[in-house]
């Protein structure tokens, strides 16, 4: 799994470099422009085209029925019939195409979250550290220790919540660069980047987990932590970053599929796609 | 009405400036002020900082003692000379003197506490604030449980008369008006105006503090200024609720709150408080940033606010101080400027900021919630969040006037006077090595201040330093009411509930002539104008107002043998003007050391008609105005003898070359 | 003025026949009435009061 996260991530970083100090609306263009191109392949290739073509015009030309036999209470409830079945056909064909898309839309979207979901640290800000346990561990029994580079301090002494197998701290960033957190209990350790910038657009992985897959792949900025171990979270609380636009902040999530779809419906005709 | 005639010259260079500036306006040119230069009386730039309170006798001391060189540079410069304050020499009034340019007959504010006399039976609308009132909306429409305003409810400024900035305005003066007291909501103009003094919380109060904890003797259901909450920690975890505004969209108007959750460690001295989607971590003695939080209503209306979280103690025992719910500047649910935009702008270049008027917690301090060390820092946070805007807008000042105003002044010497003064009633010998010298270092930071403004303001800018009263010990307190029963012109109900209520509701008003309301106000129970009203209009309630204030003059401190009241003044002689309803008809001016109780304002009785004054609260200004002046200190001579803050309006005015309008009372003093 | 009667527990009047004296009241009756005014007024003027306290205490200039 770290390989793939690794992979994945690695093309993102690549790909959002040049961006980095220009607006985040820039950068989320480009991803939902490329995106939106893939998205028109995909579906040019994993749906009927000519399918949708022909369940188009069929539909259309019982528009045509309708509006010309409309005092024909006979021939336009039969023509409302027909277009409910083209419809429900139309869905069929573009529920395949949908079902492929799903997965590389979930892995860009992940990514997404971490560039664009929240924002680095600012030089002076505080965030939260939550360490969560695995069932069985008490944060009281478990001596876990929180230690970081230089340029990141640690402000507060462990908060332990025996309630939810949670033991917090506050750090502060000092300087901006990619820093480190170092938990360690037992002779074991873990390390976690914390990025502290001043404006440009970073990666943020929030936190480092184990446990499951799924939990894995939803959290690619970073190696996973060991199976056995007793941490299955560690986290930074980052601030939520949102898109300034004209004095109101938009969640990334909507401006990237606003974006997308006019993105492709503004390039369909360069894909030949039917949508 | 004083009318004072201008010069015949000067009033024709007046009238030819006005002229000019006016066809300037009119031609849209964009900056008049620019043309007015090559005048001999008009400036280009005039910066005022406003210090609460700023005594003429300390900073003499002080200056003397080279303390304050900034001040003895000013002063060398141009002149010092103590201003006269209003009378009652209180803030709300003074400020407004200087704001309308009036005595308190041109402005209608006459203490911070006014009677509403048609409303004498009704205990809970008889005595209001005075700067301002809330009306909440005429037409509802009721539907079930849900309440749903017609037309909108409003907030009134009660203060009368034309604010000096809007007069600028006219003739296309710009202005900035930082925090100048007596101005919510603020005044309609496109000057740039921020809200100070007078502007409630979120909760419509002056200020209510939270304060939770695990002690049951800390648990006061009397404190003015706040509530305690008693809470307990289960599980390392406390459960509260802090406090909304009441929901006027359901009936009954429920009071909202919201849910805090508080997570202890065991054994370290942290605390992680979470509430609405937010967690941060304090450690015990810390303060948090502004956390900003929302009281919803309906599912689509809500009112969002901002809090300061003061972790005081978390073993053996958890003490949490959470300040009043100040407005959001960056989402405003009530007026904080002019124009709207204004305080919004703030927010976002500073990040939210203290915006309830008065707002260090003087009361937290006075009941042992918050202790001095701790009042200190939310005062200098107050102090610094200022003055980072004052750089800000001295650095884009550039014409017109500038008006900056600090509290911490008063709101220092109120609460630690008792360190400068030997015969305080609760003045400590063992503290005053570690705060004896709080009010003196505010007096340094004021010095700073103007040494920043001086040299920042440039050459060509007249800079005056002003404040709106001196300050003076309060070491006795006089409760009036109990004086006026005492001398047969107030009677109760009943003899033994005298000290049990407040509000006047134990009072006969069916038999008791006279009564006191607000800090220094003493009114006749007029017929026709109390609503329960038994002493006629004309000779004979002139006699008794004469007598009852020959009587306040002579009255002795047993314990001190000293007069407590140094001059009772009477409310006609002294006030003119348009807005004379509300003027008491006896004002007590105070001798040193003295002061109103703190029950009877509020028409509380004591046994006792002079008290030892057992507060932190130790130093105050409700003298007899002549002991009581502010300071004047400028770049330019001071004329005149004794000038008063309204002739500083006049003088602002002529600076500009602006015409005084009539209803001015003022002269120019430059 | 017409008087009314009201019915008080053994106990209680034993107590508050004792309270009564040790604090120097001349009456039973005027005790009782002191105690019921007492408490009348507080519960009248907690609203009210409560609401001004609330508004104008934290001036500070009065408690």
């Amino acid at each position: 799994m770290n390989v793939f996260n690794a992979a994945v991530s690695g093309l993102f970083d690549l790909l959002l470099a040049p961006f980095r100090s220009l607006s985040p609306w820039i950068a989320l263009a480009v991803v939902s422009l490329l995106t939106g191109f893939l998205m028109l392949s995909i579906y040019r290739r994993a749906s009927n085209q000519d399918g949708i073509r022909r369940v188009k015009n069929r539909i259309k030309a019982h528009l045509l029925e309708l509006r010309l036999f409309k005092n024909d209470l006979g021939v336009s409830l039969r023509a409302q019939g027909s277009i409910l079945a083209a419809n429900l056909k139309y869905i069929g064909y573009a529920f395949k195409p949908l079902l492929v898309m799903i997965v590389p839309v979930l892995l860009i979207l992940i990514q997404l979250n971490d560039w664009f979901g929240s924002r680095p640290l600012r030089a002076g800000e505080q965030a939260l550290v939550k360490v969560r346990l695995a069932e069985g561990y008490s944060p009281i029994e478990t001596d876990l220790r929180l230690e970081a580079s230089a340029g990141l301090v640690v402000e507060t002494p462990p908060l332990r919540i025996e309630e939810d197998r949670e033991v917090d701290w506050r750090i502060r960033a000092e300087s901006p660069g990619v820093r480190e957190l170092i938990l360690r209990w037992a002779d074991q350790s873990a390390a976690k980047k914390v990025v502290v910038e001043d404006g440009r657009l970073a990666r943020v992985s929030t936190a480092k987990v184990r446990t499951n897959i799924w939990r894995e792949i939803s959290h690619p900025g970073e190696k996973s932590l060991p199976s056995d171990s007793p941490v299955t979270t560690f986290e930074v609380r980052y601030p939520e970053r949102r898109l300034g636009l004209f004095g109101i902040g938009v969640h990334w999530l909507v401006a990237y599929f606003v974006l997308s779809i006019i993105l492709g419906f503004a390039f369909k005709g360069v894909f030949k796609v039917t949508l | 009405m004083t009318k004072i005639k201008g010069h015949p010259l000067e009033r024709r260079e007046f009238l030819k400036l006005g002229l000019g500036a006016a066809s300037l306006l009119a031609l849209g040119s964009p900056e008049p002020v620019t043309m007015l230069r090559g005048q001999n009386e008009t400036a280009r730039k005039v910066l005022i900082l406003g210090m609460d309170g700023v005594d003429p006798h300390l900073l003499k001391v002080w200056m003397d003692e080279g303390k304050l060189p900034t001040f003895r540079r000013l002063a060398a410069q141009g002149g010092f000379s103590p201003l006269r304050t209003s009378n009652p020499p209180q803030s709300p009034v003074a400020w407004a003197n200087f704001i309308a340019g009036t005595n308190p007959g041109g402005h209608g504010i006459f203490d911070f506490i006014h009677r509403d006399p048609s409303q004498q039976s009704d205990p809970s609308k008889f005595i209001v604030f005075s700067a301002s009132a809330t009306e909440e909306a005429k037409r509802t429409l009721k539907i079930g449980k849900y309440v749903f305003p017609l037309s909108g409810g409003e907030v009134r400024n009660l203060r009368k008369g034309k604010a000096f900035w809007q007069l600028l305005e006219e003739r296309g003066i710009p202005a900035t008006i930082f925090k100048i007291p007596a101005n919510y909501p603020p005044v309609e103009s496109s000057q740039r105006t921020l809200v100070g003094m007078g502007t409630p919380d979120l909760l419509g109060t002056y200020g209510q503090f939270n304060y939770y904890t695990t002690v049951p003797a800390e648990i006061n259901e009397d404190i003015g200024g706040g509530w305690v909450h008693q809470v307990y920690v289960i599980g390392n975890r406390v459960d509260a609720k802090l406090p909304g505004p009441a929901n006027s969209f359901l009936k009954d108007q429920p009071d909202t709150a919201v849910d805090l959750r508080i997570d202890i460690d065991p054994i370290h001295p942290v605390a992680r408080i979470s509430f609405q989607g937010q967690e941060f971590i304090l450690r015990e003695k810390e303060w948090s940033d502004w956390k900003k939080v929302r009281f919803s209503f309906l599912p689509t209306q809500s009112v969002g606010g901002i809090c300061l979280f003061y972790l005081k103690q978390v073993h053996p025992e958890f003490k949490l101080y959470v300040t009043p719910v100040n407005i959001d500047p960056s989402d405003p649910a009530l007026p904080l400027s002019t124009p709207e935009s204004y305080a919004r702008e703030l927010a976002a270049k500073f990040g939210p900021f203290f915006t309830k008027g008065l707002p260090a917690d003087t009361s937290a301090l006075d009941n042992d919630v918050l202790d001095e060390d701790e009042f200190l820092a939310m005062d200098n946070r107050i102090l610094r969040e200022s003055l980072d805007m004052f750089d800000y807008e001295l650095g884009r000042f550039d014409a017109g006037l500038l008006f900056f105003y600090v509290s911490s002044t008063d709101q220092r010497q109120h609460m630690f006077w008792r360190f400068l003064d030997p015969a305080s009633p609760t003045h400590d010998p063992a503290l005053v090595p570690r705060y004896g010298a709080v009010i003196e270092s505010i007096y340094r930071e004021m010095d700073a201040l103007l040494g920043r403004a001086m040299e920042k303001a440039g050459r060509d800018a007249v800079v005056i330093a002003m404040s709106d009263h001196g300050f003076n010990p309060f070491r006795r307190a006089f409760n009036l009411n109990s004086w006026l029963k005492e001398n047969g012109y107030h009677v109760l109900k009943s003899e033994r509930r005298l000290s049990e209520e407040s509000l006047f509701m134990n009072t006969d008003w069916s038999r008791s002539r006279a009564y006191g309301v607000g800090l220094n106000g003493l009114y006749i129970n007029q017929r026709g104008r109390e609503s329960g009203g038994i002493v006629p209009p004309g000779p004979g309630k002139d006699a008794l107002v004469r007598e009852i204030a020959r009587k306040l003059e002579e009255t002795v401190d047993p314990k001190t043998g000293e007069r407590a009241i140094l001059h009772a003044f009477v409310g006609r002689d002294i006030y003119s003007g348009p807005y004379l309803e509300a003027a008491p008809d006896i004002v007590l001016g105070f001798n040193r050391g003295y002061r109103i109780s703190w029950g009877s304002p509020m028409g509380r009785f004591s046994r006792e008609v002079f008290e030892d004054n057992l507060e932190k609260w130790s130093g105050d200004h409700m003298g007899a105005p002549e002991i009581m002046p502010g300071i004047l200190l400028a770049n330019r001579p001071i004329r005149g003898e004794s000038p008063a803050l309204f002739d500083l309006t006049a003088s602002l005015l002529a600076l500009f070359g602006v015409e005084k309008p009539k209803e001015l009372v003022g002269k120019p003093v430059f | 003025m017409g008087k009314d009667k009201v019915k008080l527990d053994k106990d209680l009047l034993a107590k508050v026949k004792k309270f009564a004296e040790l604090s120097g009241y001349t009456s039973v009756e005027e005790f009782i009435t002191h105690c019921l005014e007492k408490e009348i007024a507080k519960l009248e003027e907690s609203d009210s009061e409560e609401e001004i306290k609330k508004k104008l205490k934290g001036l500070g200039y009065i408690s």
